[in-house]
């Protein structure tokens, strides 16, 4: 019973992650390679807030937001103009400097050592330590990131977002203010991204720059892209499949670095074949133009 | 000290402007962004290392087979990945996206080939060093520095000159006007890959007689090759000094800040580019795709 609630915070988490990126990628058409090193802002912004100046935990995952909205100006501000791979090519440079200084900078974040002993969250006075109620807290966390998409996507903001998806200049053109809504959805975004990030931190409770690191963000994009982009049920149906499988493959009791690859292989053999094949996912409404 | 830098970074800055101008080809044929570039990289490094080590073969011979191995690579990726794609008119994003799938798989093979630990050539690497002007140059690095010069300088005047090497920057120009005035593309592209790839394969094959090998080696320097080859323009020299640069930049500043930052420089120049030159809206840097 324990390890079903595991799943399902997990598949919470991943909802939310994956809604960050289906935002950005799949209403906006800006694919991102930098979600994981934005979650991982957020979690060990919450982390050490929480631990090494005793805040609350929803003080901890909001400043973690904060934080991530700042991270995100820095990509988003200078790559107004920068079309698409030149955009995916330095998110992903960011991804890789972020990694690195997580990595490196020991004093704040002891490195490849990892930030342990990060406490439950506590709400409302309410401790959340079991599998259950954390699959409580991040089901709810997740049915809001799941709202406020559905909320901008039905807003003008998201028609916006799908003019610049399917001709920004055309967009710009017609006089829609198409830079600032690109570093307007990349903000929400990367909020989005560092609320999951901040959440996983309290619920594992053990953090280290590997969890987020460039596999993770190409995880993040295969379950966008497999579920299905532009489409809310997308990132649902996507996390839950590829935090599912895997979960099955467990059984199957292959050595544990011999997992770690096969999972890596299969990853992206599936967003390869589903980038060819089938572009809009599963339950998706845009396939990447192509 | 700083001429050993200077020298370090010319070595290191050569190996990775092969690479680079490797990518530069590859995007010159009109194959977009050819992120498996990386793992080609790695495939040729790690077959030479295998069938030097393993096998027992003599050098040229290993470098032949790892010439071999990345080309076959290099040519299936085209067949089963990006020629399907051309042909269904795939955006730029999507190209790019499935050519990082393809780099996760071609790590991922390696690494369950493999295993994660890190090898090293023996004894194809001549020993000692040459001393001269009070630095000391390893044979590796004055092999990256000839090598490297040589090839820059073929693949230009190749690229200028012959009519395969115009057919190429005619097709990464401008697809559909190339094959209207009857160049074969899918010929050309072919073309492009295996040149880049037996680049990528050279620059492997000086990587494993100086650092050692391992699946996921390729990733960082594909990634200081792609910054030069935004920087360095549309001409390949111009790629392969930007990447030489690049390199010196980067042992020099080793005398300023400490060493774990020294990966991250190369991602500070590109934002520092990027910054100046306020109107780059796309790879135009390499004179190919976007006008």
């Amino acid at each position: 019973m324990d390890y079903l609630a595991h799943v399902l915070v997990l598949i919470a988490i991943y909802v939310t992650l994956a809604h960050s990126l289906n935002l950005l990628a799949g209403y906006t058409g800006l694919v991102s390679l930098a979600h994981a090193s934005l979650a991982g802002l957020g979690a060990y912004t919450s982390a050490l807030v929480v631990v090494r100046l005793g805040a609350p935990f929803s003080l901890g995952v909001l400043f973690g937001m904060l934080v991530g909205v700042v991270a995100s100006s820095m990509m988003s501000v200078p790559s107004q103009r920068m079309r698409g791979d030149l955009f995916i090519f330095v998110t992903f440079a960011f991804q890789i400097v972020l990694s690195n200084i997580l990595n490196n900078w020991s004093a704040l974040t002891r490195g490849p050592l990892g930030l342990s002993g990060i406490p439950p969250p506590t709400i409302l006075g309410l401790t959340i330590h079991s599998p259950a109620s954390f699959a409580a807290l991040a089901g709810c966390i997740a049915v809001i990131a799941h709202l406020v998409t559905r909320q901008i996507v039905g807003s003008p903001l998201g028609r916006i977002l799908r003019a610049t998806r399917g001709d920004d200049i055309a967009a710009e053109a017609t006089g829609k203010p198409v830079r600032m809504t690109k570093v307007i959805v990349f903000a929400v975004s990367a909020a989005m991204a560092a609320c999951g990030g901040g959440v996983y931190a309290h619920y594992i409770t053990f953090i280290d720059p590997a969890s987020f690191g460039v596999m993770e963000s190409v995880f993040l994009l295969a379950v966008v892209v497999v579920g299905g982009a532009g489409s809310l049920g997308g990132p649902v149906v996507g996390a839950s499949l590829l935090i599912v499988l895997p979960e099955m493959l467990r059984f199957v009791g292959f050595p544990a670095n011999v997992a770690g690859h096969l999972r890596e292989v299969s990853y992206g053999g599936l967003l390869l074949a589903a980038i060819m094949l089938r572009p809009r996912g599963l339950v998706g409404k845009y396939g990447f133009g192509g | 000290m700083v001429g050993q830098a200077i020298l370090n970074g010319l070595g290191s800055g050569c190996l990775v402007g092969i690479l680079a101008v490797g990518f530069a080809l590859a995007r010159r044929g009109g194959l977009g962004f050819h992120f498996a570039h990386a793992g080609v990289f790695a495939v040729g490094a790690m077959t030479f290392q295998a069938t030097l080590e393993c096998w027992g073969l003599t050098t040229p011979a290993a470098a032949c087979l790892a010439i071999i191995a990345s080309a076959v690579t290099g040519l299936t990726l085209q067949c089963l990945v990006y020629e399907p794609l051309l042909f269904t008119r795939a955006s730029e994003t999507s190209m790019f996206v499935s050519s990082l799938a393809a780099y996760i798989v071609i790590q991922g093979v390696l690494s369950l080939f493999f295993g994660d630990a890190s090898r090293v050539v023996g004894p194809w690497r001549a020993s000692g060093s040459y001393e001269f002007l009070a630095v000391r140059a390893t044979p590796t690095q004055v092999l990256s520095v000839a090598i490297g010069i040589g090839l820059c300088l073929v693949a230009a005047v190749w690229s200028k000159t012959t009519k395969n090497g115009k057919a190429l920057r005619a097709t990464g120009q401008d697809m559909r006007l190339a094959a209207v005035v009857g160049i074969g593309v899918r010929r050309v592209r072919s073309l492009a890959i295996v040149a880049g790839s037996v680049l990528a394969a050279l620059a492997g094959i000086l990587t494993a007689g100086d650092t050692g090998v391992f699946p996921t080696m390729g990733l960082m320097p594909f990634l200081s090759a792609v910054v030069a080859a935004l920087i360095g323009g549309g001409g390949l020299p111009g790629v392969f000094v930007a990447a030489a640069t690049i390199g010196v930049v980067q042992h020099m500043s080793v005398l300023w800040i400490p060493t774990i930052w020294q990966e991250s420089l190369v991602f500070l120049v590109l934002a520092v580019y990027l910054i100046v030159r306020r109107s780059v809206s796309g790879l135009s840097g390499l004179g190919a795709l976007d006008a």
